[in-house]
């Protein structure tokens, strides 16, 4: 009996164990995956949506801050003030197609690309309502 | 209650493993036809930009992919704690 109840008290310590460690922040899997493998695809793709944006006549100042957002993480300003900013950038694809300076094709592959920055950046947020 | 928390374990983890497969799957099949894409550009206006989307697209989407796995390891995170939590609250009641 003693025994059994040692193997009891064992399991109830491993439970205990498994749920403070799940508990903890440390076993934030999401918040971890954001910062590694999310906000850097954003940096990368940021200074190729924003040179769309530009051409789809965003203003500097808009762009700037946008910039400082996506530089400090700032999740909720990037969600929230990226409306805006992505109408631009597809208006300025159709108008470097317009201008002959990219061919359709080009266009859309752009155009996939805003979509992906769109999906990214409301991933990028946990808050379901910015989602 | 060894056999329910291995039981418990077993399925979450086959469960992951499905999950992880699929989406691997998925992001190679997207990647194949963006590359398809990229392929029918070759020589138009334009075309060094079309590669550095599709090397963004690619990226994001896998960045996307990896937040949705990590949030559903997460969710699966909260249902193993409030089961061991039953399998605990029965173990003491036993005692």
């Amino acid at each position: 009996m003693l025994r059994a109840l040692r193997s009891k008290r064992l399991l109830l310590e491993l439970i205990v164990a498994v749920v403070m460690c799940a508990l903890s922040s440390g076993c934030d899997v999401g918040g971890k995956a954001r910062d590694t493998a999310l906000w850097p695809t954003i940096d990368t793709a940021w200074p190729n949506v924003k040179y769309d944006a530009q051409h789809g006549g965003a203003e500097a100042e808009t762009l700037t801050a946008y910039e400082i957002a996506i530089e400090t993480r700032d999740a909720q300003t990037v969600v929230l003030d990226w409306p805006p900013i992505k109408s631009a950038a597809l208006t300025g694809i159709i108008n470097q197609q317009q201008a002959g300076e990219i061919a359709i094709g080009v266009g859309d592959s752009k155009r996939e690309r805003v979509s992906n920055f769109d999906a990214a950046v409301r991933a990028a947020s946990r808050d379901p309502q910015l989602e | 209650m060894q056999d329910d928390i291995k039981a418990m374990f077993e399925g979450m983890f086959e469960e992951m493993k499905a999950s992880l497969r699929g989406d691997v799957q998925a992001l190679a099949n997207y990647a194949a036809e963006r590359t398809a894409h990229l392929s029918t550009l070759v020589g138009q206006a334009g075309f060094d930009q079309a590669v550095i989307a599709e090397r963004d697209n690619v990226a994001l989407r896998a960045g996307i992919k990896a937040v949705a796995q990590a949030d559903a390891i997460d969710a699966r995170r909260v249902e193993l704690i409030s089961r061991l939590l039953a399998i605990a609250a029965m173990a003491i009641a036993k005692l």
